[in-house]
């Protein structure tokens, strides 16, 4: 039987022999020749743009902001490299950064072409884009970004890279002459420089539509986002938003804003006004600095500054004010025993948004007779706010009193300054108020009692 | 006998079938697409590494980021091109050189690792530590943190990407590839071993030093802490381990340390013929040469 099993496998080999290849391959070529093929088209076209490839970046979908690199690829496996990277955003793990600013230097590193599953662009050396990925950079994740990158589309003047690892898209587009030129001659350096110091004023940005609402815009310029603040249809505090990265004519967004029958995807940096512009339509809208936000007072506060310092040194501080400040502060010197003294500095309100509370801040210190800090810190008092029938502030106590020392939060707070602020506290405690902007002074507000006593106070906004 | 040859005949008449119908030859000698490695163009700091390094020993250096060499589930970067020739001379001056000297070219051409793999970040565990080297099978060593490396800093103790650990983590590579190729003797792993622990990230300096171990690595195994002690006794010098043993809190410890030290002394001595001495006398100068 077994014998019988042996031959007959035997004669199955003698059939199986004189099979020849029947199938037609599907492609002419071999798959590796097909691969290498496309490999060396797509280098090719790297290389072959002659003022080179501008490639817009979201790392982490956005969430970490975008970027812009200006890249010129040659045959020799190098690409010259600028980037809207701020190295001063960044610390390492070991403390310091690895690189000056993207955007005022170029930087020579290396690129290969290569199948890695799929044909794939990689920056194998260190470069601007290894800042993304790099994890000595935020406690050993970096920020999603991707080294290798494979081709998704392409078309002659446009490539789009999708990220092998962490999926991130690159879309790259070339560039004309005056782009690369305006690079090389300092031109996003120019531009990166301009929006900090743009975006660096105390001010509120406004965006005034030509329909005429007022709308607040936040850029971030280290986290690359931009905000814009209005108010809806239904008459409440909005926000849309995108990442962004910085070219060599403006901020270019993620996603396009579409409000009040604007669409816009740019703002334009205007060099001799030193402004930002958008273009609705063939309209120029310049954003204006101004000393007061577009957003209803309320809608404002917790989302464009959240607080109201009443410092008695504001040029038209009311004369109660700076009258109840002197008794106050007088009072705690006077009631500190035993020494040294506790001084009141400034005194401020502050919105805390995550738990929907206010916090009165006394700041205080209290000087050795050597000269030396006993304390500097503060008294922090927790008000919870509501708002009557008639639309008036009510702040209501609540929670327990704190002291701030140092950067901590100790549950408590010096009964001598509870005992010397006490005018002021009964006064806040007390009372029903009416809040909103101050018309003469800049980023200032008045909170106004409504009797019982009748009260002006003044406060910075921060 | 008759049944055997029957069976044989049969499977000739069989293969000669079959081989009968190969009528044609295939080409074998044409080029493969795809093969045959990477090109990459030449660099000056190519060029460097290959009459420094793979001339003269048969090490490759690998700088330029292959994803394929460092562990794929770790976020890693490449070096700063501008750190690998430092890297490199240093690993040269303070390794390669002082054991040809002792050794012989031929012992460190035969022992020495093969590929050179250079990572510029730190390589982040999940339980909060942070890798700065490792070493496969005596042939591959990766380094981490290039990026940090300062040639002022070698000789000294900074915090994080301390340069010092770096050359430490170089002998220790090395000292497993010859850990590896003859073990050491088993009272090695008897002077200490009811303390060994795969939770060692756990125990502070301070107490595995109490333990009679150099570092609370050498804890996690009885091999990492024979190489320990070697590229301790190697990167601190006499004097440095002297001072490790000092600080021991009791006689135990410090009994178990020192007997350590002399079984690493013994082994060098016994398996491969190498003073010690000697050894740590010419790493020691050639760290404080390197940091001039």
């Amino acid at each position: 039987m077994k014998k019988i099993l042996i031959y007959f496998l035997f004669a199955q080999l003698a059939f199986l022999s004189c099979k020849k290849a029947e199938v037609e391959p599907l492609f002419e070529e071999s798959a590796n020749k097909r691969v290498t093929t496309v490999l060396d088209s797509y280098k090719k076209q790297l290389v072959g743009s002659e003022f080179g490839w501008r490639g817009v970046y979201y790392p982490d979908g956005g969430r970490a902001g975008g970027y812009t690199f200006y890249l010129k690829f040659d045959d020799k496996g190098k690409v010259i490299m600028f980037s809207d990277i701020d190295a001063g955003n960044y610390d390492t793990f070991g403390g310091g950064t690895y690189f000056a600013n993207g955007y005022d230097k170029s930087f020579e590193t290396t690129y290969q072409v290569k199948a890695q599953q799929t044909p794939t662009l990689v920056f194998d050396s260190y470069s601007y884009l290894t800042e993304l990925v790099n994890p000595d950079y935020n406690g050993g994740t970096g920020q999603n970004a991707d080294l290798e990158l494979s081709f998704e589309t392409v078309t002659p003047d446009k490539i789009t890279l999708i990220g092998n690892v962490n999926r991130t898209q690159m879309i790259l587009t070339k560039m004309t002459r005056m782009e690369s030129e305006s690079v090389n001659k300092g031109g996003l350096a120019n531009v990166f420089k301009g929006t900090t110091g743009f975006v660096n004023n105390p001010n509120f940005l406004t965006l005034t539509f030509p329909t005429g609402e007022k709308t607040d815009m936040v850029i971030d310029l280290g986290a690359k986002q931009l905000g814009l603040y209005y108010v809806n249809a239904k008459n409440e505090p909005d926000l849309v938003s995108s990442a962004f990265s910085v070219t060599t004519t403006g901020i270019q967004l993620k996603t396009p804003i579409r409000l009040f029958g604007v669409t816009f995807q740019e703002l334009f940096w205007d060099d001799v006004k030193k402004i930002y512009y958008i273009n609705a339509g063939s309209r120029r809208i310049d954003l204006a600095y101004s000393s007061r936000p577009g957003l209803p007072f309320y809608y404002a506060l917790g989302n464009l500054f959240v607080g109201f310092d009443m410092s008695p040194n504001i040029p038209t501080q009311s004369a109660e004010y700076k009258a109840l400040y002197a008794r106050i502060k007088s009072n705690v010197i006077t009631l500190s025993t035993p020494p040294p003294a506790r001084v009141i500095g400034n005194i401020f309100l502050q919105y805390l948004t995550d738990q929907g509370v206010f916090v009165l801040v006394v700041e205080y210190t209290r000087t050795n007779p050597d000269g030396t800090l006993a304390f500097d810190g503060a008294a922090v008092l927790y008000y919870e706010p509501s708002f009557d029938t008639r639309g008036n502030l009510i702040f209501g106590k609540s929670f327990q009193n704190a002291t701030l020392s140092g950067n901590q939060l100790f549950l408590g707070a010096s009964g001598i300054v509870l005992a010397g602020i006490k005018p002021l506290t009964d006064i806040i405690e007390n009372n029903t108020f009416q809040w909103d902007y101050d018309p003469v002074e800049n980023r200032t507000a008045i909170l106004k009692s409504n009797g019982n006593p009748s009260i002006t106070i003044k406060g910075i906004l921060r | 006998m008759k049944k055997t040859f029957l069976n044989i005949t049969i499977l000739a008449l069989i293969m000669g079938l079959s081989l009968g119908c190969s009528s044609k030859i295939e080409d074998v000698s044409a080029k493969v697409d795809g093969l045959g490695g990477e090109v990459l163009s030449k660099q000056a700091l190519d060029t460097w590494i290959e009459q420094t390094l793979t001339k003269p020993y048969n090490i490759e250096v690998k700088y330029r980021w292959d994803p394929y060499e460092v562990p794929l589930d770790k976020i890693l970067v490449p070096p700063l091109t501008d750190k690998v020739r430092p890297m490199m001379e240093a690993v040269k001056a303070i390794w390669i050189d002082p054991y040809e000297k002792v050794a012989g070219s031929d012992f460190i051409k035969k022992f020495c690792p093969k590929q050179y793999v250079l990572v510029g970040s730190a390589n982040y565990n999940r339980d909060g530590t942070v890798t700065l080297g490792t070493a496969e099978g005596g042939r591959k060593v990766v380094l981490y943190t290039v990026n940090f490396f300062d040639r002022k800093f070698v000789g000294s103790n900074n915090d994080f990407g301390s340069l010092k650990q770096q050359l430490h983590t170089i002998h220790h590579e090395f000292g497993h590839i010859l850990q590896q190729n003859v073990t050491p003797s088993i009272a090695f792993r008897q002077i200490t071993t009811n303390t060994y622990t795969s939770n060692w990230n756990n125990i502070s300096e301070s107490e595995a030093l109490a333990l009679g171990y150099v570092s609370s690595y050498a804890m996690s195994k009885p091999d990492e802490d024979f190489v320990e002690v070697l590229a301790t006794l190697l990167v601190e010098g006499q004097s440095g381990y002297d001072a490790v043993v000092n600080a021991a809190p009791n006689t135990a410890a410090k009994t178990a340390l020192r007997q350590k030290r002399q079984l690493v002394i013994d082994y060098m001595q016994n398996t491969y013929k190498i003073n010690f001495a000697t050894l740590q006398t010419l790493t020691q100068t050639a760290i404080k040469d390197f940091s001039k």
